[in-house]
């Protein structure tokens, strides 16, 4: 099994019970603050990366109001599954789909938002070539986690599949948003809340 | 139709640039059989036979729309995620015209023009799909991950 097929593996049998497991109660409320953080404003046409369980839906779809249009993907069927029982409205696309080749044209999104994903991804730089190729000029690319960077490595490092998923430190992260045409990058990194915000200027 | 006699189509052509796995399977096609009857003579879940549908919106601009076999498309909705008026099918001629291809032999692969293509979302969940190889009575078998990416198309949720 090549290390792209054990992550999905590893995703995949843990998808019915993933958001029970990861998202109490307590969680939702913080969760309910960062989403808050994205901006996310009426009638964005929003791309939900590694949507996994779909746990960020409900909340976006609240924002965007019933004209925006919500699409998410990730590379676990299962995930996508479980994502697929949130989807609120028929504009809302859920499906099975890889970060490295987004399957939509250029300038499609008004945002992109890469929630506890972002790590697992084999290849950082195309991913965030392609998440900025699908933002319009103008557009905000924003990878968020409810854990800081250093929290985040001790909670990966607990399972082996994903151990060596790490975040890229700030000056990495930076060169890599760059490289992908997003510009402005800030990042957040504190107990319990990463979140780096870039604008597509290119 | 041998197996080491098969035409060469646009759509095996681009096959064989794209270096994407696949295999082609050539069935006794009926006229207006659709992908019932390649689904019962490859005998395969005519869910994994894709149609290709070729449509044109109120600016009678072209585009395909690829569903599974078993599955129409609700224009009506597609037109609405598309933000258009209207969309409907193309008479054969003009389907012809667009992509080089006749009714029933019409693939996303080696089309005459670039065309906005668009997928149905759930097409993804499959492991392997079977979609026109540009003739009639001849499908090939491969990755719905490969062709999406290859003939960069969008997804879509219109089925019926």
């Amino acid at each position: 099994m090549s290390p792209t097929e054990s992550k999905t593996h590893f995703f995949d049998t843990r998808a019915e019970n993933w958001e029970e497991t990861c998202y109490p109660t307590p969680v939702r409320e913080r969760l309910l603050d960062l989403v808050r953080a994205f901006e996310v404003r009426l009638g964005e046409r929003v791309l939900d990366v590694g949507t996994g369980p779909g746990i960020l839906l409900p909340y976006l779809r609240e924002r965007m109001g019933p004209i925006g249009q919500l699409c998410a993907f990730d590379l676990s069927l299962e995930m996508i599954r479980q994502a697929r029982r949130k989807s609120h409205t028929s504009l809302d696309i859920t499906f099975q789909g890889d970060v490295h080749f987004i399957p939509f044209a250029d300038g499609a999104f008004d945002r992109v938002i890469c929630f506890a994903a972002f790590p697992h991804f084999d290849a950082p730089a195309q991913a965030l070539r392609e998440m900025g190729r699908v933002l319009k000029r103008g557009g905000v690319l924003l990878v968020a986690h409810l854990l800081s960077r250093q929290e985040l490595s001790a909670h990966h490092g607990t399972h082996e599949t994903v151990a060596r998923d790490l975040l890229p430190s700030e000056p990495e992260m930076k060169a890599l948003f760059a490289q992908a045409g997003l510009n402005g990058t800030e990042i957040v990194d504190i107990p319990g809340r990463y979140l780096a915000r870039a604008v597509k200027t290119g | 139709m041998s197996k080491d006699k098969f035409p060469i189509t646009p759509a095996i052509r681009a096959l064989k640039g794209s270096g994407i796995p696949n295999s082609l399977h050539p069935y006794d096609y009926e006229d207006k059989g659709g992908t019932g009857r390649a689904a019962s003579e490859l005998q395969v879940d005519e869910h994994h036979v894709i149609k290709t549908l070729v449509m044109e919106d109120d600016n009678r601009a072209p585009l395909v729309v690829l569903m599974h076999g078993d599955r129409k498309v609700s224009t009506k909705e597609l037109a609405r995620q598309l933000g258009v008026k209207t969309i409907r099918p193309c008479d054969p001629e003009t389907a012809h015209r667009h992509t080089g291809y006749f009714v029933g032999g019409t693939s996303p692969l080696g089309l005459k023009k670039p065309l906005r293509i668009y997928f149905e979302a759930s097409i993804a969940d499959l492991s392997f799909i079977y979609i026109n190889a540009g003739k009639r009575g001849l499908l090939a078998r491969l990755a719905p991950r490969d062709l999406v990416h290859e003939v960069k198309a969008e997804p879509v949720n219109v089925a019926l």
